[in-house]
Parts: structure tokens; sequence; C-alpha cells
């Protein structure tokens, strides 16, 4: 009687592990689908003078430079903005803050922004930084606002890497004598720098392939130029993409290339994205202490 | 002090939210000096370039709501179930090769997606279902689904781990079977960590922008149907700032949306980090 | 003395356990070393030895709770009933109901008292309804956390203390009824009020269950246990009556450890 209770609740498992397993297959497969289409239309246009060309006779031929440069410009950009206070303000919650308001409304703060829709980005970033600031449509305007929405990634992995960082090593350093500061930055950052890395990776990553934020602050569907000033407008991967299939006369020269760009942007932000997630994995991994 | 002037610079990001939340409220206010808030609250019209205009929120909150819907019907039985098999069911190796690749895939922009849909989702959706038209509600919920798996699946299986090993041990050591523990042990304890993932993807989902713009069609109206085009917030925001004159009742009624967007976002990231700090210290 | 307590293969009696030179590996490391061990019926054994020999390893064992770490390899036989439970005919799910085991720091599910203890009968399917919860209540009364608890079966068990909680864990292994209880240092995470209570515990189940203690605590052992056996880098070096081991003890090892010279 009690076997067969076990062998009843023993197939009752296997359904159930069936049943999760096809769920995890589904979400594999659709990813994989996404992917393998991706790579299928993209890869035929793939070429060097996709990569090395602006586009010609009305974006149905040629290739996309411009946009690249200026998803880099974005990126890197948005990157200066996002690393230095965001790593400030990383040291300030895990260094200095004492468990005090000031200290929850800036983790409030942070959770809040990172929370926030990108359009909500691009609204903030037209009406202060092009209107108020007066920057206009320009890389400026547009780094500035994907600085901003990557601010809570960095603070949050810098964070992270920096609690790593045991009490002990502190301890040692102050009980030598050295400040608060002195300690941060001569025994606390230096164990941290990977987890900044790792900050710095990813919030590059997420302001490449944002496109909401920069439609009204920084991008333009077409120019043969390359931004001369920061405060130029430029061409930028994403809206790119977005202009061919949305905006194209000639969808069948255009889809190939937005498939294209498609395929450069995923690269792109896959490379950049897989290795902070690698990174973040090997220092957690791999404490030596 | 160096502790003050460190804190000065961690204050950026206040002071920036701060300036997000005067620049849209600072840019919404023009419209409602003339423009009832009952009337944009409740207006069932969203008609912005008719004279006179409507400027009733409901069609786009309609098309924010059951593009959200639609989603998540497939993301959280999908995405949590997964999180389930990798946590209870996979093979540590397994997992440990799967976890960073689900992560990873999260970071795919959403115009990617959004081409997807629109290429492929739209008319597969189209064909199957016989649709006259393909860009609809219900393709832009299956291309937000599809996105917002990866932060299900990481989150919930992230909650499913932090559940003390200790409480899986009692229960095998009491006759429990491993599906027996996942579910009535490991599941329910995880509870709060999961409902901050749910939380989580339903705040993306409502803001997410791209991929509903390329993909739901664009129509503002209320249709009680997943099968038909939908404009929701984001997309009418996206879509019709760059179309509008500076200054103009429709631009500040844009940022009036925008006002909305950011409260109800806030709202549900508030109540998702009250339930994420809840689980296991 | 320690024969007329055995129980052999086919007998009606039953909670009775032996380990017949058994072995245990955690890949290349061989943690339990031949131990042959025939525990006395309804009683209580105390093992002890010091840090690392391998006790929790060999209580793993008793249950099969080493069967989900995967580097783990087994030799030999241990007997439940006369029946090995690393056959493959053993059912472990029955064989895990059968033999009771408590942690040594308590763990009960953040679930309510009433469905912690009922965990056990549900999955089990040995009661539903009013019958469920009158054996809950029997499972709580039996280890005198009524008087406590019973007003508030609702609430959440990790609101109890310590004590509290570790009692209720001995309440959700005793309610699906066991022949062998393991408890592995029980009281080693408790204040001495909250161990003496469940010390006192433990003598009610003399008669009733096959009990069988890991302690560091000698006295503890001399107070609870009949029997007691001495573990060392995976060996069993001494066993007999609590009484007789403590003041005659064959091995020179168990002498030293008695009087804290190690472990
Ligand atoms: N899961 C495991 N994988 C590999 N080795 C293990 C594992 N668990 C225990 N060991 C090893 O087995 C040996 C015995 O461990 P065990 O936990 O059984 O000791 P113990 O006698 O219970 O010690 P303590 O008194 O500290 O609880 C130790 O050397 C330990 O390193
Ligand atoms: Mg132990």
């Amino acid at each position: 009687m009690q076997q067969s209770l076990s062998s009843k609740r023993l197939l009752q498992q296997k359904i159930g592990f069936a049943v999760l397993g096809t769920a995890a297959g589904i979400v594999l497969v659709s990813v994989a689908i996404l992917l393998f289409f991706i790579v299928r239309r993209g890869l035929p246009i793939m070429s060097w003078e996709f990569l090395s060309q602006p586009p010609k006779r009305g974006m149905t031929e040629g290739g996309f430079y411009p946009a690249l440069v200026g998803t880099f410009l974005l990126g890197v950009g948005a990157m200066l903005f996002s690393l230095p206070i965001g790593v400030m303000t990383a040291i300030y919650l895990s260094e200095f803050a004492s468990a005090g308001r000031f200290t929850k409304a800036i983790r409030t703060g942070v959770n809040t922004l990172a929370g926030l829709p990108s359009i909500v980005f691009g609204l903030f970033g037209f009406a202060f930084f092009c209107k108020v600031l007066r920057f206009g449509v320009s890389v400026l305007s547009g780094a500035l606002t994907l600085g901003v929405m990557a601010l809570p990634i960095v603070i949050v992995t810098t964070e992270e890497a920096l609690r790593a960082v045991p009490t002990s090593f502190r301890e040692a350093s102050l009980s030598l004598g050295a400040t608060r500061w002195r300690t941060t930055v001569k025994v606390v950052l230096p164990n941290a720098v990977s987890g900044i890395v790792t900050g710095a990776i990813l919030s590059m990553g997420r302001a490449v392939g944002e496109t909401a934020p920069i439609i009204f602050t920084a991008a333009t569907f077409y120019t043969r130029r390359l931004p001369k000033t920061p405060l130029d407008e430029v061409m930028a991967l994403p809206f790119h993409i977005y202009g061919l299939v949305t905006e194209g006369v000639f969808p069948e020269k255009q889809l190939p290339i937005a498939y294209g760009s498609a395929l450069t942007l995923v690269m792109l932000v896959l490379i950049l994205s897989g290795a902070g997630i690698y990174l973040r994995y090997r220092t957690r991994r791999k404490r030596i202490w | 002090m160096a502790k003050y002037s460190i804190g000065a610079i961690a204050s950026v990001s206040l002071l920036m939210l701060l300036a997000i939340t005067v620049m849209l409220f600072a840019n919404a206010l023009p419209f409602f000096g003339e423009y009832s808030l009952a009337d944009f609250l409740f207006g069932n019209r969203w008609h912005p370039t008719q004279e006179p205009p409507n400027f009733g929120l409901l069609p786009l909150l309609w098309g924010s709501l059951i593009v959200t819907v639609v989603a998540m019907l497939f993301a959280l039985p999908l995405g949590i179930s997964s999180a389930l098999f990798l946590h209870g069911v996979a093979p540590t190796k397994l997992r440990e090769i799967l976890k960073p690749i689900i992560e990873l895939l999260g970071s795919v922009p959403s115009v990617v997606y959004g081409l997807f849909g629109l290429t492929l989702l739209a008319p597969f959706f189209q064909r199957l279902l016989s649709l006259p038209v393909g860009q609809t509600a219900f393709v832009a919920g299956v291309a937000l689904a599809l996105m917002s798996l990866p932060i299900v699946v990481s989150v919930a299986e992230d909650a499913l781990d932090s559940v003390p090993k200790e409480y899986g041990s009692a229960s095998l050591a009491l006759g429990a079977t491993r599906w027996e523990t996942l579910m009535r042990v490991v599941f329910p304890s995880a509870r709060s960590g999961i409902w901050a993932a749910v939380l989580l993807a339903l705040g993306r989902t409502i803001g997410e922008t791209m991929t509903v713009l390329m993909v739901a069609g664009g129509a503002a109206q209320i249709a009680f149907t997943p099968f038909k085009p939908v404009r929701t917030m984001t997309a009418a925001i996206a879509a019709e700032m760059g179309e509008t004159p500076q200054g103009t009742l429709h631009f500040h009624a844009l940022f009036g949306v925008g006002v909305v967007l950011f409260l109800l976002t806030f709202i549900i990231n508030l109540i998702a980090n009250k339930y994420a700090t809840k689980s296991f210290k | 003395m320690v024969e007329k307590e055995c129980c052999c293969v086919g007998s009606e009696e039953t909670g009775c356990v032996e380990a017949v030179q058994f072995n245990l590996c955690y890949g290349d490391n061989h943690v339990i070393k031949n131990v042959s061990l025939k525990f006395p019926r309804e009683t209580i054994t105390a093992i002890m030895g010091p840090s690392g020999c391998g006790k929790s390893t060999f209580f793993r064992a008793i249950n099969r709770m080493n069967d989900l770490i995967p580097s783990v390899k087994t030799q030999g036989e241990i007997l439940f009933d006369g029946e090995n439970v690393y056959s493959n005919k053993a059912d472990i799910y029955k064989l895990r109901r059968r033999i009771g085991m408590v942690f040594q720091r308590p763990n009960p599910f953040p679930m309510s008292i009433l469905d912690n203890v009922a965990y056990g009968l549900r999955i089990h399917r040995l009661a539903k309804g009013s019958e469920l919860e009158d054996r809950v209540v029997e499972a709580i009364k039996s280890v005198n956390l009524w008087d406590e608890v019973g007003d508030r079966l609702k609430a959440n068990a990790m609101e109890l203390s310590g004590g509290q909680q570790q009692r209720l864990c001995i309440a959700r292994a005793l309610a699906v009824e066991p022949e062998v209880i393991l408890l592995d240092e029980p009281t080693s995470a408790l204040d001495p009020v909250s161990s003496a209570k469940i010390e006192e515990q433990l003598a009610e189940f003399i008669g009733k269950y096959t009990t069988i203690i890991v302690t560091h605590n000698v006295a503890q052992a001399a107070r609870v246990a009949q029997y007691s056996a001495f573990m060392m880098l995976g060996k069993i070096i001494d066993f007999g009556p609590t009484k007789e081991v403590f003041t005659n003890p064959k091995n020179e090892l168990t002498e030293r450890y008695l009087s804290g010279k190690f472990g």
C-alpha cells in the first residue's frame, strides 16, 4: 500500500518536473528563434562596406557607419557621466553612510530611478538638457539622459563589490591611523576594481541599446556626416533600426539593412553585457579571502 | 570633510529624480490649466489633432493595460515555471550555464524585439488567427512577454535561491519528494521575492516603449479584444512628441501622460522593493 | 545486556537500526570506515566524538539524506527492520517517514505552526480534516508545547523562540509516527533552559522510539542516554551502556575524550 503511495507521488513528481521542463523549453526555444532570425537575416548583409560606409540613396543602400559612431559616442558619453557619480554614490552608501534619513532617501531615489520607464527619461532629457540647459538635440543631451538612466546600474553593481570587501581589511587600515577616505582609496577600492569595471560595462551596454531616451534628445534619422561637436545631433543604431522599419519607403531594401543593424546592435550589447556578467560571476565566485 | 563632499555627489541621483519630477510636472501644468483633469483622466477619446482636440487618457491607459495583461499572461507562468525548473529540477551544471545566459538575454535591446515582432510575429499571428491586421495588442504582448521573461526568470530564481537550504532538508527528511519540497516549501517560502519579480516585470512592461510603438498598431481605441491595434501611453509619447510643436496643448498633454506613467511605475516599484527587501536577509 | 535488545529479520518488533560494515566516501574522502553497530530498540543511544569525525554523515546515511550529495558513495549495509535501506527496492520516502530527523538548528518552515506539524501528515496522506487537526494537537501536546502555542496555531512558526521552534520541529517529526528518531546536536543552538526542556522530552521517548542523539555535551549524554557510542575518524571505537562506557571505557581515546583532553 505504502509502496504504491510512494510511486504515485513519484509519478506526480515526474509529471510536475515535465511541466516545468516544458515551460523552460518553450522559453529557450522562443529565445533561440529570436536570435536565429536576427542572425539569419542580418548576417548576409554584413560586410566591411556595411560597417564603414554612410547610408546612401535614402537609406536603401550603403552602411550605417555614422550610426555606429553615434552609438559609440552616446554609450561612452553616458558612461563618463554615470561612472564617476555612480562610484562616488556607491562609496558613500557603503563606506560613509550612517543609517539615517539621507541615506534612506538616496536609496529610495536610486531604486526609483532604476524603475522609471525609458520614455520618461526621454521626456526629462528633452525638457531639461535640450531646453532648460539649451544643449539642443545633441550628443551631449542624449549622453546625459542615458547617463542618468544608467546611474542606478553603476551604483548597485559598485556597492555590491565594495560590500564584498571584508570589514577586517578596513579595520586593519583604520587601526593604523588612516582616515576613512584614505582607507577607501588605498584598501577598499583596489579590491573592488573588477566590480566597478562590471558596473561601467553593464551601464554602457544598457545605454547603447536604448532608443526611447534618445528619440527627442539626440538622434536623427539621417545624416551623412559625423558630429563635429558635442552639440551636434547624431545617428544611433537603435533609432536607425526603428526608422528603417517604420518610416522606410522601400521596405524590401531597407528591411535587410534593419536586420543587419539589429544584428550589430545585439552583438554589441551581448558582448558588453556578457563581459560584465562574466566578470560579476567571476568575482562572486573567486574570492581569495 | 570627505564624508560631506562625497555625500554631496551621492545626492546627485536624488537631485536627478527631483529634476525629473519637476520637469514632468512643470511641463504638464500648462495642460491642466486649459484642459480639465477629469476630462483627461476619464475621457474615452484621444484625438489630439482634431478641432477641438480630445485628450482623454482612457484609450491609452487601456492600451497599456491590455498589452501588459497579455504579456504577463505569457511571461509569468512561463517565467516562474522556468525559474522553478532551473532551481529545483535542472542539474547544477545546467543551471550554472543557463542562469548567466538568461541574464544576458535580458540586455537585448527592446528595439530588436520590436523588429522581430513587427516583421515576424505580426504576420505569423495574422495568418494563424486570420486577423484583418497584424499589428495588435496581442502581438505586442507576446513580444513584451519574450522581453520580460529574462527578468522574471532571473529574479524569481534569485528568490528561490535565497530560501535557506534547511527548509528543503527538513522537508526531505520528513519523506517529501523533491517535487513536494519544491512546490510546498521552497516556492511558498520565496513568495515575497517572487512577487518582487512579478512587479518588476510589470513595471518594465508598462513602461516599455519601442516594442509597443513598433508592434501594437498605434490606434488609440478602447477595444475589448486583444486582437485589435492599440496605442499605449508610452507609444503615444514617443510617436507624437516629435510631430508636435512645442508649447502647444498637445505637447503639454504628452507630459501629462508622462506624469501618469511616472506615478504608475513609481508606485509599482515602491511595492516591488518592499517585497524584495522582505525576503530572507 | 546488549543482545537482549536485538531484533531479527521477520520478528514483529520494529525500529531496529543496524549498520553492517558500512563505509561512506565523499569523492576520495573516506569518512565512515567499516562501521558495524546495532542500535538498541526503543532506548536512547548517544553518539559522541570530535568534530568532523563523521557523526552527521553517519546520521544522514541512515535515512539516506546523503543521496542528495552527488559525490557520495556507500558500501556495506544499513539495515532497518532487517532490510537494507540501500537496496534498490527500498522506498526512501517511506523510510524517511519512519525515521524522523531533528537538526542542529531549529528549521521550522516559514508557515503556521499548524501547517508545520501537518506537513508530514499531508504529504504522506495520513490524515485529513478533523483527524488531521487532532493529530497535530496530539503531536504538539506530546512535546509539551501546547500550553505555549495552543491558542495560536495559525501564527507563523518563525515567531516562536528558538527552544519552542526546536520542540515544534520534534513535534513535526513525531506527527508522522516514526519508529526511529535521529537528533543531530538538537540542543547546541539553544539556551540551558530550552535544552533542559528538550532533555525532559527525550526521557519520554524511551520505550516508544529508537532514539539516536549526537551530542558534544558529555554530561547531556550521561543524563539522557542508556547507551553511548564513541566515534573517531569515521570509526566506532567504543559502544555500550552509558554507565559502562563512562566509568570503564574500553578504548584509551574514549577516556581522553571524556576527560576533556581533546574534542
Ligand atoms: N557535503 C559534503 N561534501 C564533502 N565532504 C563532506 C560533506 N559533509 C561533510 N563532509 C566531510 O565529512 C567529514 C565528516 O563530517 P561530518 O559533518 O559528518 O562531521 P561531524 O562529526 O558531524 O562533525 P561536527 O561535530 O562538527 O558536526 C568532514 O571531514 C567533512 O569535511
Ligand atoms: Mg555534525
